[in-house]
């Protein structure tokens, strides 16, 4: 089963958008942006060099998404390249009006010693949203990634906990061709789908980490098990072409914004590199 | 493949056959002990709420495309299939239990029936996902029963571990089972035509990731 970006048509008032990046190094080593093009409902900020990397924002001037809204994006990181992508703030997707569901169709290549980051903010679905993200990493087998996924369950200081209509995950990790990890669930408050998310903490906090190349080559096993606490429930393994994944529960964002900011700078500090600041107040 | 496949299928799902599956619990062991599963009703929730909608999402679909090879003797779709499961498997834990259990269903079958079909696929992939295993055991059976043979397999394979990790009797375990596979075959009958999905379970794959790097332990998963 491959992922497939066909969707309904979308309303008149949703934005279709895209996002083409290509990072690569100049000839004296420093990374830059060869390659954008964007539309909404995404835009770029400035971008920085920080230790090597090339730290780049995604920001949303729409604050969010709404349903029927499409975005595509295409991310390559060329030979060599070290690129990092964050996003200012949370990502929200809002209630659906017309029904549709918001989609979001991501591509990430990263080729030989390339390397990337991605490391958004959390991901807010309110009440009634409906939202379909699709991700494909293709890396070389001399690439490194650090994927960090983050979904909140709602908003949840205005009582919106696990209140959307349907989110919808699709991941597809390859590594030189071969499928190393593959995701498809969909989450939806109306049947089984979110019992084991709520079965530790009530309203959890959701934390996944892929972690390949020189990110994952010397994993920091003890200090990752060491993270477990009453308001964390963390598991971490290999996968197959030494790719490392790391999963979370945490009992509410404090817990999970508490646990990002030590995993990063471990899993930095275990390859022997310090992690790019971000740009922002976390990191 | 023995004459009667309606014996064969008793036999291969028989607790005697030894297919290793007693010394796996799949993550349950590390659910009870952090206190998620921890009385009979926490493991009927469990089986009804998180094992078996994987099992119809996932596992029931993938069956049916691995028994079609199976029947088809297509052995590089038998491959590739199986190539395919550790992908979806993320805890490694959950994949070596998976393969080991096939491993040892696969010796056991290549010596009580050695088909050029099974030689072959052994040579070719001796340690084999147990999924891909049953369904080139059970190839003569057709698809609903074995897909059922499978589910019962899951199913009885977790309350059978839940005796060793709870206080739970045997009667309240079988209990729990029947009502568990109570018009489950309906649902796996529905299962069997739709595409392979996947389901969400963090809990579980992180057990399973806690499991494997826990100091003590009963199970091998």
């Amino acid at each position: 089963m491959s992922i497939s970006s066909s969707e309904p048509a979308v309303s008149g008032s949703s934005l279709s958008g895209h996002l083409e990046l290509r990072c690569e190094n100049r000839a004296d080593g420093v990374p830059f942006i060869s390659h954008q093009s964007f539309r909404a409902p995404v835009h770029l900020s400035k971008s920085h060099v920080d230790h090597g990397h090339l730290v780049q924002s995604i920001v949303n001037p729409t604050a969010g998404f709404f349903d029927g809204d499409h975005l595509e994006s295409d991310i390559h990181v060329a030979p060599g390249a070290k690129l990092v992508l964050s996003t200012p703030s949370a990502s929200r997707v809002y209630r659906t009006r017309s029904g549709a569901a918001a989609v979001i169709c991501q591509k990430f290549r990263v080729e030989k010693d390339g390397a990337l980051e991605w490391i958004p903010e959390p991901f807010i679905p309110h009440a009634g949203a409906r939202y379909v993200q699709r991700t494909t990493i293709d890396l070389h087998p001399a690439a490194s990634l650090l994927f960090f996924d983050w979904i909140a369950p709602g908003r949840v200081a205005m009582g919106e906990i696990f209140a959307y209509q349907h989110l919808r995950w699709e991941l597809d990790l390859t590594l030189g061709g071969t499928l190393i990890a593959r995701e498809r669930y969909d989450l939806r408050p109306d049947d089984a789908s979110l019992e084991a998310l709520r079965a530790k903490f009530p309203a959890a906090h959701y934390l996944s980490v892929y972690a390949a190349g020189e990110m994952a080559g010397n994993c920091p096993a003890e200090a990752l098990d060491a993270l477990n606490t009453e308001d964390a429930y963390l598991g971490h393994g290999p996968l197959a072409g030494g790719v490392h994944v790391i999963r979370a529960l945490c009992r509410d964002s404090l817990a999970a914004r508490h646990l990002l900011e030590t995993l990063r700078p471990l899993l930095y500090s275990a390859a022997g590199l310090k992690p790019p600041a971000l740009g922002r107040i976390f990191c | 493949m023995t004459s009667d496949p309606w014996l064969w299928l008793l036999q291969a799902n028989d607790t005697a056959y030894p297919s290793g599956a007693y010394a796996h619990s799949f993550g349950l062991e590390e659910l009870v002990e952090s206190g998620v599963v921890q009385t009979a009703a926490d493991l009927e929730c469990f089986l009804q709420k998180q094992v078996l909608p994987a099992l119809l999402a996932f596992e029931i679909p993938f069956f049916a495309r691995a028994h079609a090879a199976a029947v088809a003797g297509d052995i590089d779709g038998l491959l590739a299939l199986d190539g395919e499961l550790d992908a979806w498997r993320i805890p490694a834990e959950l994949r070596d239990a998976s393969r080991r259990i096939g491993s040892q269903r696969l010796d056991l079958l290549a010596q009580l029936d050695s088909c050029p079909l099974v030689l072959r696929y052994r040579k070719s992939s001796p340690r084999s996902h147990h999924l891909v295993v049953t369904a080139l055991e059970l190839a003569s059976v057709p698809v609903s029963q074995a897909a059922r043979a499978f589910a019962f397999q899951s199913i009885a394979g977790l309350s059978a571990a839940s005796m060793k990790l709870m206080r739970i009797g045997q009667t309240a375990c079988q209990q729990i089972v029947r009502r568990t596979l109570a018009g489950l075959g309906g649902e796996i009958d529905v299962s069997l035509s739709q595409p392979v999905d996947g389901w969400f379970n963090p809990l579980l794959e992180i057990a399973s990731l806690r499991h494997a790097r826990a100091h003590a332990r009963l199970f091998i998963s």
